[in-house]
């Protein structure tokens, strides 16, 4: 059944020697990265605003360590996703070669 | 590599040659017609979340932050739809909150007026430059320029909390997380981060607690469709091994009656109650099994249809299975349902009702754009 079976996607495995064609040059922009110790340092501020600020800036800062604590989680998802420069590499030039797709 | 939709295209040097030059053109497809609006009130973080990545997977081709612009950018674009995160209209940024002494969570810390301005252009079919909350740095960073789509979908914590920008939505869905899955799922989340020990996780899901109830909970009223995300019944939460805590789970999708623009998914036998284990002879499930109810209810005043499911998907013919029993899916071809949770099997939640019920979803938001628009969208295979 068409259902079951996935699209198959056949890529030449060795790689093809580079044409001297003019390829799309990627800048490298990266994204920001959370400092290591940026939850420790959250999570100390926070404990010391509820022990001597006011409640509002005890809840803002315990938000402020929940917000850090997504960007990294979400980072490493990230990261995870971006890992193969294949797949990089055809998205911003799918003209390629390399990046031909066939579909039966 | 990401295919095309529908249409396959022999791979005859012609053919290729059609096919790279129509994928040479990364643009959005010209927007002729309406926009429709989508709201979705998670507290997950914006645009990442595995809710927005199946809703647009419904429609094809892999959302990704503006081409070109700032990597930080919490805005997705895909083919037809486009997702903005309602962070980005903070006017206070993490400084400013902590000098004030407010959460994220508060309205205090919103530009409702600038979200209306905006979500109304894009909704008329003009660009907005929209502001970027930088979550890692915590501040705001210039503007981006985002186009007009089909889709526009407007995720975060208060997308229904102004009542004009609540008036521009088609639809609107509410990402509804139990306390206790909450705590579950954070512990997995922060445990292995230094610093996190079990005791600031608790902190700071109760410091945010009074603002989450005061200014987040309450929308829940005003969406057509919402999902819960409860701890399971099948098996008692001491019987639990720590690791499937949060992990195996009861997810209730609540849909609100009489709505023009969509019909809800019902079981077997539409307003009746219904309560069905589809293992049995036909079917072998493995520990804790699958088990579903369906029947009427109230929300807030108004009439609903609630689908639960409770349990895991462990094989493919499972899903198949009780894909082929429920109703109304508006699903376009049979076995589509099941083909979108394969192809997001590696998202969070793909062996369980948060999987099964947020596709469930991604379909009803393409019936109502569907209806608005009167146009045919052609199913991704």
């Amino acid at each position: 059944m068409a259902l079951l079976a996935r699209s198959t996607v056949a890529r030449p495995v060795a790689r093809a020697p580079v044409s001297t064609r003019v390829v799309s040059v990627r800048r490298v922009v990266v994204r920001s990265t959370p400092e290591p110790a940026a939850v420790e340092t959250a999570i100390k501020e926070a404990e010391d605003k509820c022990a001597s600020g006011t409640s509002g800036e005890c809840a803002a800062a315990w938000d402020n360590v929940e917000e850090i604590s997504a960007a990294i989680s979400h980072k490493k998802v990230a990261d995870a996703a971006n890992s193969d420069p294949l797949e990089q590499f055809c998205d911003d030039n799918p003209d390629a070669d390399e990046c031909r797709v066939y579909d039966d | 590599m990401q295919t095309l939709n529908a249409n396959r295209v022999r791979a005859t040097p012609a053919g290729l040659q059609a096919r790279s030059r129509a994928r040479v053109c990364r643009v959005q497809a010209a927007k002729d017609g309406k926009t429709v609006v989508i709201g979705l009130a998670a507290d997950s973080g914006c645009g990442k979340s595995t809710f927005m990545r199946r809703m647009t997977s419904i429609f094809g081709g892999s959302a990704k932050p503006p081409a070109g612009g700032n990597p930080d950018s919490n805005t997705l674009i895909s083919d037809m739809t486009t997702v903005i995160c309602l962070d980005d209209y903070h006017c206070l940024d993490r400084k400013g909150r902590a000098e004030k002494g407010v959460t994220a969570l508060a309205p205090e810390a919103q530009n409702f007026d600038l979200m209306y301005e905006q979500v109304k252009a894009m909704k008329e079919g003009k660009a907005a430059d929209k502001p970027i909350y930088n979550h890692v740095t915590g501040a705001l960073d210039a503007p981006e320029k985002i186009e007009s789509p089909n889709i526009l979908v407007i995720e975060g914590l208060h997308p229904f909390y102004d009542e004009r920008v609540r008036d521009l939505l088609d639809f609107k869905v509410y990402l509804d997380i139990s306390d206790e899955i909450k705590f579950a799922w954070k512990i997995q989340r922060d445990m292995a981060e230094r610093g996190h020990s079990l005791d600031s996780i608790k902190k700071s899901i109760e410091a945010r607690k009074p603002d989450f109830d005061a200014y987040i909970d309450p929308q829940k009223k005003h969406a057509d469709m919402i999902i819960q995300v409860l701890p399971t019944q099948l098996v008692l939460p001491t019987q639990l091994v720590p690791d499937d805590e949060g992990k195996i789970l009861r997810v209730r999708l609540i849909q609100k009656e009489g709505k023009k623009l969509f019909d809800p998914v019902y079981l077997f036998d539409e307003g009746s109650t219904i309560s069905w284990i589809p293992c049995g002879r036909k079917l072998t499930c493995s520990f804790p099994g699958i088990k579903f109810y369906y029947g009427p209810d109230t929300w807030y005043g108004e009439d609903v249809s609630v689908l639960e499911m409770d349990g895991q998907f462990d094989k493919l013919e499972e899903l198949i299975y009780v894909e082929s029993h429920l109703s109304n899916t508006s699903a376009k071809f049979y076995g589509e349902i099941t083909q979108q949770m394969l192809k997001n099997s590696s998202f969070p939640g793909s062996n369980n009702g948060t999987g099964l019920l947020q596709t469930i979803i991604g379909l009803k938001v393409r019936e109502v754009y569907e209806r608005i628009t009167e146009k045919e969208v052609v199913p991704v295979s």
